[in-house]
């Protein structure tokens, strides 16, 4: 799994918050944010260092600290 | 008692409107009464005569593009419901102003909401709250506005921009007897029996693809489509000419697509140039499906009796139709065969500048259903 990926899949659980039923809504939301999220999720998006900011910036409005994924790898 | 009661007056003087709506809706013991109100009547007297017609219930609404009531759709009227006392748990109410200027204007509203709850809207249930949102539709500002809300809460906000019989010059929002522009309305609300959501949109995806690869965000406007300008890329993947594009340009919408069932239409509101404004954003970047159209009554009558079933039947319904939808009904002469979708059960809307539901969109029909 790629680095992207992994932060996407990350914020999306976070996000969520257990509830699975929400992890939709959230992809649509990204989505809306100007985020492949499909191709993410499907592995055909390649590593982006630029995409990656992205996804943290996404992360930071979401309240969800990508610190603690770190933890969780 | 009623829990839910619709009324519609097409009485063109706003207070013989309003005593005529205070006098269908008598019967309610009510906590709201939410209204959509044309732009013929002025809105700060409409907006005082409906808060003091009802003295001590809250009363909200905004001005439209024209009104759904009660098996009726059209123009010029007053539409309203009257929501009981035991309808909503809780029911709580923000105005914020100056959406275009003021980027902190959702965060203060979720603090206020926040104070008043107890709890961070982080983490409330979105199976318990639903939310409401009415928008300035001609603030711009739709798109900030959503993403906002979605950022800070899981909490669904369904709703529209309010509209002005697209005469484009001001639309209002009303509240407690005062009538806002540059604003919004946040209704955060616990329904005594649950809700649920219902987005559609009468279009199919094709494969057809369009890349904004220059855009005016801001403006939503695409400069370049898969790097040619807009308007030859546009009319070259329709195969249609430039001319054909510009007559018919409506008729040629866009679609974000997340998967088959789940996307978000883009409509074109006019050529500039060589480039297409949008009635909503479009990224750079961000691949759009050419979408091909169906028919708006029955994909509504079949997606709104499939969800019914599914909750086991509604008590209530608010829909949020885009005007281009009405624009096209009515052309089609389908104004009563729609609003007769709703005859089972008390429904209001109004027709908007774009509907609010995870996103700012088009060309839907919006709703929340009140189990």
């Amino acid at each position: 799994m790629n680095t992207i990926k992994q932060i996407l899949n990350f914020i999306i659980k976070e996000k969520a918050q257990g509830n699975t039923f929400q992890e939709l809504n959230i992809q649509m939301r990204i989505m809306m944010k100007g985020i492949n999220v499909k191709g993410i999720l499907e592995g055909k998006v390649p590593d982006d260092p630029a995409l990656s900011e992205k996804l943290k910036e996404i992360a930071k409005e979401f309240d969800v600290d990508l610190e603690k994924m770190a933890v969780s790898i | 008692m009623e829990n839910f009661k619709v009324a519609q007056s097409e009485l063109t003087d706003s207070v013989a409107a309003v005593k005529s709506i205070r006098e269908q809706l008598s019967t309610v013991d009510a906590c709201m009464i939410l209204y959509f109100a044309s732009p013929i009547y002025p809105a700060a007297a409409i907006s005082k005569e409906m808060a003091g017609a009802f003295a001590g219930i809250h009363t909200v609404g905004c001005t439209t593009a024209g009104e759904m009531g009660p098996g009726k759709m059209g123009q010029d009227s007053i539409v309203a419901m009257a929501w009981s006392k035991a309808t909503l748990k809780d029911l709580k109410i923000e105005v914020l102003e100056n959406i275009q200027t003021d980027t902190e204007a959702v965060a203060k509203a979720f603090k206020s909401f926040e104070k008043l709850l107890g709890k961070p809207m982080k983490h409330l249930d979105p199976a318990q709250y639903a939310g409401m949102v009415m928008i300035d539709g001609l603030s711009g500002c739709e798109e900030n506005l959503n993403d906002r809300l979605g950022n800070l809460t899981n909490v669904p906000f369904v709703g529209g921009s309010a509209g002005d019989n697209c005469m484009f010059r001001r639309t209002c929002l009303f509240v407690d007897g005062r009538a806002y522009s540059n604003a919004a309305v946040l209704l955060l609300m616990e329904p005594t029996k649950g809700y649920a959501i219902l987005k559609t949109q009468s279009f199919i995806t094709t494969d057809q693809k369009l890349t904004p690869t220059k855009v005016d965000e801001k403006r939503r406007m695409v400069i370049e489509f898969n790097g040619k300008p807009a308007t030859e890329a546009y009319a070259n993947i329709l195969g249609i000419s430039m001319d054909d594009l510009a007559k018919n340009l409506g008729e040629y919408p866009l679609g974000l697509v997340f998967d088959e069932h789940n996307f978000f239409v883009r409509s074109p509101m006019k050529i500039e140039g060589t480039s297409v404004v949008f009635y909503c954003s479009v990224k750079d970047g961000q691949e759009l499906t050419v979408l091909r159209p169906g028919d708006i009554v029955v994909d509504t009558r079949n997606d709104l009796a499939e969800i019914e079933q599914q909750c086991g039947g509604v008590q209530a319904i608010v829909d949020f139709n885009c005007c281009l939808r009405a624009l096209e009904l009515n052309r089609k002469n389908q104004l009563k065969a729609y609003s007769e979708i709703f005859g089972h059960v008390p429904a209001i809307g109004f027709a908007t500048y774009g509907e609010s539901y995870i996103g700012h969109i088009n060309q839907t029909s919006t709703m929340l259903l009140l189990k």
